[in-house]
């Protein structure tokens, strides 16, 4: 089976790969992977999935460099937060903007799907709330997403243009808002138009008299490479048009709610018969796929960790001053928050596996770095003066005697470095570099914790793997009259 | 005959040896002796070369280069516990002082043979890692791996500080037969004047640096240069044992 996968980019070379990406959220997969299927079924052109992005920012960088070629939009978004032109209104308006950048938008999908602010039906009936000016003599406790609390059309705009104040305002994970409302941690939320959940959550949505929230009709985004595809274009134009927010709100709801899978859901949409494979095969064929990704990512980016930070902790070791420099830089890279390390990359090195490999490879620095200098700094001098009045020489002294020494120091790093990894490349999914953090992204969009658990628990599982692994290892490789 | 000539040593500004004018003759041993600071361990470790004199110069039977490898192929090193790698079997730490010298597997086998011998160390011992020997059995390959090059010199840095006073003395004896026996130049730094007594044709006594008295213990006893010397010997020696020492000479 992993061969197969070995050999998975041969396969697809025949055709030309397009790469369908998509946020982190529920609707975002729904639309990516209806997009996807119908290109494949446009016969055209081989898919690529790049799901589960996190956040507008890198999902943009990565179709404006060409990383991705096609994701779901809302028009809302690419004039206010991309082209920083909010009164780009009309999707003319908006394709004159982004003719230079190569990119294009599709006519509307057929749905808006913008803020709105949501209250319980019982308390919007107790306080005779139907629309937003309702709430100006009111004083509730209101939990709203990070996005939305800094976003020019989100908290601020709103309360200057209704003139509002909140009791109090707590910032969550957008997918937890439902769960907070429910709970009664909090009385008001904001919500996607769309949501599945709305209904099924008992909420009332609060009318906009006041029109205050941009429009964000769902558009396909699009790199102008596939206007030279004309079965594939001609696929995607039947979207166009054929989603309601009702429909939409269904088909969210199948995958919030009924926990169907984006696959499935997509299936019912194009009216597609439901693959018969059973779903054990599949389940065991994606954990295989995932273990590879995540093992290459952990593999790979180790090993450039070992062959570049065990000669700097030598270095840094050799020379003072420098090393001062290493071990400062080493530990400063250590406190950059993992997602902002990933968009500091993407400038340079895009999305998907390479900067989440050099991410990696930064963050493991560290330990191996700072245990193989505190080796060779701890080494008694005596012993290497005996070793030098033998008529070892410099090399010599470093091989035979140095590093054999230090070896477990090296190991134990390279161990830290390892089981850090292993959770760290949870994160290189949200740059679409796969892994067991797929599942982690997917079930965190849909606050489904079974989801998450599919990837935390093989993740902790390949974690314990390889702590026994260096066990194994250490015992290999560090002189029996060291080991205790 | 290894000369120094008005030596000085300095680490940052700080003398840590001052103005040192000394002769040593060849195939004797020679004790360094004085309190922790004294420069003793300066003074071995500028005759090993691991050092060079911030001012003077040190010449052996001539020759200045003190850095050479073919120096250092003249010279033994023991320090306490032997200095053994712990990560070699007591073989390989012996064998580590032939890694740039051709011999072949026969000449090495005799020579160990010949050295378990004059060290008494079962050879069966030879197999086992530094952690699994006793201190005196480290002690005792420590010394084979310098003796394994036939050198000239043989330095030793307080080399049986570590070891409990029995074995302590039992070793002090056979070391002492086993420079007899060899004939070589030999420089024991300790700060025993029990020990520097027992092995030392001549003693150094050094303090702050500074060469106090330089010569025989006798010398040392009997015509003291100062007061010092007097209270180092006394601090150290049973009031016996320096009157025995005044009555012989």
């Amino acid at each position: 089976m992993i061969k197969w996968f070995l050999f998975f980019p041969f396969l697809l070379m025949a055709k030309e790969t397009i790469v369908v990406g998509s946020k982190n959220f529920t609707e975002s997969y729904i639309l990516a992977e209806i997009i996807a299927q119908t290109i494949e079924d446009a016969g055209e052109l081989n898919v690529e999935r790049k799901f589960g992005l996190a956040g507008t920012g890198i999902v943009f960088a990565a179709l404006e460099n060409a990383e991705i070629d096609i994701y779901p939009e809302y028009t809302g978004t690419i004039s206010r937060f991309l082209l920083k032109k909010p009164e780009l209104y009309s999707i003319e308006q908006i394709n004159n903007a982004l003719e230079k950048k190569n990119l294009i938008i599709s006519e509307s999908l057929g749905f808006n799907n913008t803020y709105a602010l949501a209250v319980k039906e019982k308390i919007a009936q107790k306080k005779q709330l139907n629309s937003i000016s309702d709430l100006t003599n009111t004083s509730l406790h209101a939990g709203f997403s990070h996005e939305f609390i800094k976003r020019d059309d989100g908290l601020k705009g709103l309360l200057g243009s209704y003139h509002l104040k909140f009791k109090r305002v707590q910032g969550f994970e957008h997918a937890l808002l439902y769960n907070a409302i429910k709970n009664d941690e909090v009385d008001i939320i904001e919500v996607y138009s769309t949501d599945g959940k709305i209904p099924s959550y008992k909420l009332r949505i609060l009318d906009d008299d006041r029109f205050f929230f941009p429009q964000y009709y769902s558009v396909l985004f699009y790199r102008k490479k596939l206007l030279s595809y004309p079965e594939t274009m001609k696929a995607l134009k039947n979207l166009q048009g054929q989603f309601s927010e009702e429909k939409m709100q269904k088909l969210n709801a199948m995958a919030d709610i009924e926990k169907k899978s984006f696959k499935q859901i997509a299936d019912i949409y194009l009216d597609k018969n439901v693959q018969k494979t059973s779903s054990d095969k599949r389940a065991i064929n994606k954990l295989l796929k995932l273990t590879y990704e995540h093992l290459y990512l952990v593999i790979i980016s180790l090993c450039f960790s070992i062959i570049i930070g065990i000669p700097l902790g030598f270095l840094a070791y050799q020379y003072k001053k420098l090393g001062q420099v290493i071990l400062i830089v080493t530990g400063l890279l250590q406190t950059i928050p993992s997602l902002a390390l990933l968009c500091f990359l993407l400038p340079l090195f895009g999305i998907g596996t390479l900067p989440s490999l050099v991410a990696l490879f930064l963050y493991g620095l560290l330990p191996i770095v700072r245990n193989t200098y505190t080796g060779f700094a701890t080494l008694p001098k005596s012993l290497l003066e005996s070793a030098q009045v033998l008529g070892l020489n410099f090399r010599q002294r470093l091989i035979f005697i140095q590093l054999p020494m230090i070896s477990r120091e090296i190991l134990s790093g390279v161990k830290t470095t390892a089981v850090i990894n292993v959770g760290m490349t949870t994160l290189a999914a949200f740059i679409g570099a796969g892994g067991y953090g797929t599942q982690i992204v997917t079930g965190l969009a849909l606050n489904d914790n079974s989801i998450i658990l599919q990837g935390a628990i093989p993740a902790a599982i390949m974690s314990i793997f390889v702590h026994f692994f260096f066990e194994f290892i250490e015992k290999m490789i560090v002189p029996k009259g060291l080991q205790t | 005959m290894i000369q120094f000539k008005k030596v000085s040593q300095y680490y940052k500004d700080k003398a840590v040896l001052r103005n040192i004018d000394l002769e040593f003759t060849q195939n004797q041993t020679h004790v360094l002796i004085g309190s922790s600071g004294s420069g003793k361990t300066t003074l071995l470790k500028l005759i090993s070369g691991l050092i060079s004199p911030s001012e003077g110069h040190i010449t052996i039977e001539g020759h200045q280069d003190l850095t050479s490898p073919n120096y250092l192929n003249k010279l033994g090193y023991v320090i306490q516990e032997g200095g053994l790698f712990p990560h070699l079997t007591a073989q390989n730490n012996i064998l580590l002082a032939l890694k740039n010298h051709i011999y072949s597997k026969q000449e090495v086998q005799k020579k160990i043979e010949e050295l378990t011998d004059l060290v008494h160390l079962n050879p069966y011992l030879l197999s086992k890692y530094p952690r699994e020997l006793s201190g005196g059995q480290r002690q005792r390959v420590g010394l084979m791996r310098a003796l394994i090059k036939n050198p000239d010199i043989i330095l030793m840095d307080e080399p049986l500080g570590a070891l409990d006073p029995i074995v302590r003395a039992e070793l002090q004896i056979e070391l002492k037969e086993i420079f007899n026996k060899l004939n070589k130049t030999v420089f024991f730094v300790t700060h025993d004047m029990n020990e520097g007594a027992f092995f030392g044709h001549t003693i150094t006594l050094l303090d702050n640096g500074e060469v106090i008295q330089h010569g025989s213990f006798q010398k040392l006893v009997n015509k003291p240069n100062t007061p010092f010397v007097t209270k180092f010997i006394r601090s150290q020696l049973s009031h016996d044992l320096v009157q025995q020492v005044r009555t012989h000479d």
